[in-house]
């Protein structure tokens, strides 16, 4: 039997940078195609869910997706200030 | 006959987690309010249910449960997106649905394909359209009221599918313990069974007017639910539910005995309910002050106003009063400030237009302006900032 003890803890980390994104808008969406962060450029392989924030009159657009090594990045576009934020990561490794 | 369909997600709010980040997939993962604070679990991952950690229960229990569990705070605009995603699935199969909540749903499939006997493939595509879509799974109670739905939903879960009619209820759910049906709680499950009523089969057969002695009018809805009878109709999300009432609660960092943290946090609730009644166009005429003490006992008063309000000053005069006249100085770990007793702005006016007290409400306009241009933390009351 697995033991609560013996699965592996989380390994979500909170950044809230700013980050320059890549994204092109089709039909009305917004799809984030690449993001540099730490001097590195991640493609996105994958968005595995959006959500929209409300903040008085200005709407924050969050994606969570997938990087090419399966890293995991949660970054939002906020459409008042005009800049992308890398929120939360969780690296492979 | 009607055909009803109750489409209940699965363990939605760590389902939804798991969809989003797939690194929390097959992990012990439980959605509650700041992890770094008190507070309750609102929802567990099946895996995280294996080790008895469940819906409801203190953080600290569920962290002595499961040490190593994911604990993540829950994102309620994520899981309304999503919500508003699948209500568009549903309007895929009939018109008149009905969001009973953020993971629940009634559907009236009478009159459309899907009716009676093709009821079932109805479900079997609405399943497969919320795996294709979102991969998430739902559990699905088809019968003739929204009652039945909801109890044969609960039958086999996750992933499950139970169609069933009057004399199916009766089979299965009659031998079952009375605190099984929908809507009967610990209390109401104890006041039955000092009647003598054990099962769902000996309530149902119960003298009614027994029951209407006992529970008041409560007693004949009581005798209905255990015999599966429910006409009420499935309220098609264009016309809305009207709110009963609305409400907010916190749960303290740590208990305290300290009464002008107490009053603080009266007043940031008051404020915060104004504005949803605001917001929402309701104005309520009864104020309800909700107190947990450290040992988990919790008391509800209540105190009706002269006239309806949807003002924070008049809310949080009632609030507070209640508090004074209740609290017993003892330490408190939750406190919560409800209205009740709605009735939609138009209909009635606020108790503040016969009075001499405009101002106020000119300060509320404002206050209300700058929070919906720059968000709700724009503008917070002096007297709830002090920690």
């Amino acid at each position: 039997m697995v033991r609560c003890e013996d699965i592996e803890g989380p390994m979500i980390e909170t950044i809230n940078e700013a980050v320059e994104v890549v994204s092109v808008c089709t039909n009305g969406k917004m799809h984030p195609l690449r993001l540099r962060w730490n001097g590195k450029v991640v493609k996105v392989k994958r968005i595995t869910g959006e959500w929209v924030k409300s903040e008085g009159e200005a709407k924050v657009y969050y994606y969570s997706v997938l990087g090419e090594n399966s890293d995991y990045f949660e970054i939002c576009y906020d459409s008042r200030m005009l800049v992308w934020t890398l929120c939360r990561v969780w690296l492979e490794g | 006959m009607r055909t009803i369909a109750h489409v209940d997600m699965n363990a939605f709010f760590a389902s939804v987690e798991q969809v989003f980040n797939p690194r929390y997939k097959g992990k012990p993962l439980i959605v509650c309010g700041d992890p770094g604070r008190r507070g309750v679990v609102s929802t567990a991952s099946y895996e995280a249910r294996k080790f008895g950690v469940k819906a409801g229960m203190p953080l600290q229990e569920a962290r002595y449960l499961c040490p190593n569990g994911i604990y993540v705070e829950g994102n309620p605009e994520k899981y309304v997106h999503v919500s508003l995603k699948l209500l568009e699935i549903y309007k895929n199969f009939t018109p008149i649905v009905e969001p009973f909540s953020i993971d629940e749903a009634f559907l009236d499939l009478t009159g459309t394909v899907y009716e009676g006997e093709a009821a079932r493939r109805g479900a079997i595509l609405i399943k497969k359209r919320i795996g294709e879509e979102f991969s998430l799974t739902a559990s699905v109670g088809i019968a003739p009221n929204k009652y039945m739905a909801k109890m044969a939903s609960g039958l086999e879960k996750p992933d499950g599918l139970v169609q069933i009619d009057g004399e199916d209820f009766k089979k299965i759910f009659w031998k079952r313990k009375v605190e099984e049906l929908w809507g009967v709680g610990d209390k109401t499950g104890v006041a039955l069974r000092r009647l003598g009523i054990d099962t769902i089969g000996d309530l149902a057969k119960f003298p009614i007017n027994i029951l209407r002695a006992e529970f008041g009018i409560n007693g004949e809805k009581l005798s209905d639910m255990a015999n599966g009878n429910d006409d009420s109709p499935v309220i098609p999300y264009y016309e809305g539910i009207p709110a009963k009432s609305m409400g907010h609660e916190y749960t303290l960092n740590e208990d305290t005995d300290n009464a002008g943290r107490l009053e603080r946090t009266i007043l940031r609730l008051s404020d915060q309910v104004g504005r949803r009644l605001r917001q929402e166009g309701y104005l309520g005429d009864t104020v309800t002050l909700k107190l947990r003490n450290s040992t988990f006992v919790t008391i509800t008063r209540q105190k009706k106003l002269t006239g309806h309000t949807d003002e924070d000053r008049i809310i949080f005069g009632v609030a507070k009063g209640l508090f004074k006249e209740n609290w017993k100085k003892e330490k408190i770990r939750l406190v919560g400030v409800s209205v009740s007793g709605l009735v939609k702005r138009g209909f009635c006016l606020p108790e503040s237009l016969f009075r001499k007290d405009e101002k106020e409400r000119k300060v509320l306009e404002v206050i209300d302006g700058l929070r919906d241009k720059f968000g709700e933390n724009a503008i917070v009351r002096a007297g709830a900032m002090r920690s």
